[in-house]
């Protein structure tokens, strides 16, 4: 079975959370090939998701799959995404919003010429 | 074990970890063994007698480790040591000159019953397993709050100095500005009624919290002014007669995906409307500080599709870097100024992988870069933010000459292209400083032409790439 990820940052917020949390998701790559076609990520996103709403009897708050990427975000209670991450489907688990910033703030001036 | 020391140790091999003791005396052997660096009081728990193997051999004094990065990087001051021992509380006792000479294996808090150092994972079990030992925890990253270096200009010369190091009026000469070349730019936007901007943005989007894209799409604007600044240097127009785009003739297609910066989906948002646009190039000056793979796949797959993500490394200085700009997938971007000196603020960080495993890969111009901002205004700044659109617009040059060629070989070519000068340490500067003419020259496999254009641009008699095939290639050869 191919190796899964899940960011331990989503990991302790599922465990946390009472109310709803919202992930991203990467799901496996087809063999040989680095990502699914448009179409195919859809579907594998809507098994995997249908697969979960099944067993629990409810489905998620929000998704948006990102179909050229191979992955999706999706916001539902934690139960959920937690049945989620554990879906073949998945390859990468990982918080949305994670707790740095990705944003490079520039250097003051004296920093800035040095050998 | 903390998820920090786990993501250090499978990136690089080992970890720097903060090891809690249970008493102050349990350090005892760090000082016999190691004769390290310690502060006061340390003396006379030296004379505990234990007969235990010391706490000391447990550390590992490694080229990967904080402390010899800091060591090799030349800092004269307000070094990272001199954090790291701040932020313990600690003052720094020992000049830096002497400190520069042998990185400790490990460091003693005394006051503090703490200990910091760099471990493998024979170390980190053996710390684990000591009943000396409290706890161990991953040292997070030292991340210094830099207020902004920001300084109002005016567009005096009629070239930047940036684009002149990179031979980008050379290319103009030549008919090449990036004509037909897409650029994704993922940022805090851009200012679409700017002189320089408004002809360069051909599309523009925003994403919600989710990565959903806001419907209807507003009009080009800038939550911010680092988005317009380097999106200004990708492929501002001249304005006037004075140029702050490398490729002025290059469309960008800009997603707004940072404000507060820290949501996965928007940025994922971003490249994924990017990809469906047909970028060739993707520019962004951003990433998490340390390392963090999860992105690691989604790069892959911009490769596949004959992207090339040109990335900043980060601005926290050596040993240091931010993902995904950090990955041996992207062009990693440092900054240089005009005088070809790595500025002290670009990161730089040495990873436990064969395949590059030094960032950034290159050297841009990252320091006083004029470029725009909203308001039809233009300002000064610094950063590997400003280099690696820079790098990003050299790639929109050479693809537009050499229109056959994969972003394999354009990343190859400019690799091949990089010099270090004499004041550029390899550690800091990898691959050094890349000459745009030497990277066509590579790409082609002909002469830069020179001279006047006879109607088509650059002429290209041999099939592009036929000089630079594959990354690993060019990593070999530029390191020879």
């Amino acid at each position: 079975m191919p190796r899964k990820r899940i960011d331990p940052k989503l990991a302790t917020r599922l465990k946390a959370a009472a109310d709803s949390v919202e992930a991203v998701f990467t799901l496996q790559p087809p063999a040989a090939a680095v990502v699914a076609e448009p179409e195919e990520t859809k579907r594998l996103v809507a098994q995997a998701v249908e697969r979960v709403t099944k067993q629990l009897g409810y489905g998620p708050e929000q998704m948006n799959v990102f179909s050229n990427l191979g992955a999706f975000a999706i916001r539902a209670d934690s139960k959920f995404l937690g049945e989620l991450a554990k879906q073949p489907e998945i390859k990468v688990a990982m918080a949305n919003e994670q707790e740095s910033s990705m944003v490079i703030e520039a250097p003051k001036k004296e920093t800035a010429k040095k050998k | 074990m903390s998820s920090l020391i786990e993501q250090e140790l499978e990136a690089r091999g080992v970890a720097q970890v903060i090891v809690i003791l249970k008493s102050q005396g349990a350090a005892a052997g760090i000082e016999t063994v190691s004769g390290a660096r310690s502060g006061a009081g340390v003396a006379a728990m030296a004379a505990v007698a234990d007969s235990r193997p010391s706490l000391a051999s447990c550390f590992v004094s490694s080229a990967l480790s904080l402390n010899s990065q800091i060591a090799g990087s030349g800092l004269r001051d307000a070094s990272m040591f001199g954090e790291v021992a701040a932020a313990a509380g600690v003052a720094t006792s020992k000049p830096l000159k002497d400190r520069r000479k042998a990185p400790p294996p490990v460091r003693y808090y005394p006051n503090l019953g703490v200990l910091l150092g760099t471990v493998d994972q024979t170390g980190l079990a053996s710390l684990s397993n000591d009943d000396r030992v409290a706890q161990v925890t991953g040292a997070p990253p030292i991340s210094p709050i830099w207020p902004e270096r920001v300084a109002a200009a005016t567009l005096k010369e009629t070239v930047t100095w940036g684009l002149k190091a990179l031979k980008a009026p050379q290319f103009w000469d030549q008919g090449v500005k990036g004509r037909g070349i897409r650029v994704g730019h993922l940022d805090t936007g851009v200012d679409g009624k700017h002189p320089a901007l408004k002809a360069a943005i051909a599309d523009f989007a925003e994403f919600d919290t989710l990565g959903t894209l806001t419907n209807p799409s507003p009009a080009p604007h800038d939550t911010g002014e680092h988005g317009s600044h380097t999106a200004g240097t990708i492929a501002g127009r001249p304005v006037k007669g004075r140029n702050i785009g490398v490729a002025p003739e290059a469309d960008l297609v800009s997603a707004l995906v940072i404000e507060g910066g820290n949501v996965v989906a928007r940025v994922l948002g971003g490249m994924d409307w990017a990809l469906g646009k047909g970028i060739r190039i993707l520019s962004m000056s951003l990433g998490f500080r340390g390392w963090w793979n999860n992105f690691i796949p989604i790069i892959e797959i911009l490769r596949s599709k004959n992207v090339l993500p040109v990335i900043a490394v980060g601005n926290e200085g050596p040993g240091t870097s931010r993902s995904p700009g950090n990955y041996p997938n992207v062009v990693s971007v440092g900054a240089a100024d005009e005088q070809r000196l790595i500025a002290n603020f670009s990161s730089s960080q040495k990873f436990a992988r064969t395949d590059d495993a030094l960032v950034p890969d290159l050297v841009g111009p990252g320091v006083a870069i004029v470029s725009s901002t909203p308001g039809g205004k233009y300002k000064e700044m610094d950063g590997t933010s400003m280099a690696t659109p820079h790098i990003a617009g050299l790639a929109a040059l050479l693809m537009q000459a050499a229109p056959n060629a994969t972003a394999n070989e354009v990343e190859a070519a400019i690799f091949k292209a990089c010099k270090r000068g004499p004041n550029m340490a390899e550690d800091r500067a990898n691959r050094g400083f890349p000459d745009g003419m030497v990277a066509y020259e590579h790409l082609t496999g002909t002469k830069f032409p020179t001279g006047k254009p006879k109607g088509k641009p650059v002429p290209t008699k041999k099939k592009a790439g036929a000089a630079a095939s594959k990354k690993s290639t060019a990593k070999k050869s530029s390191k020879k």
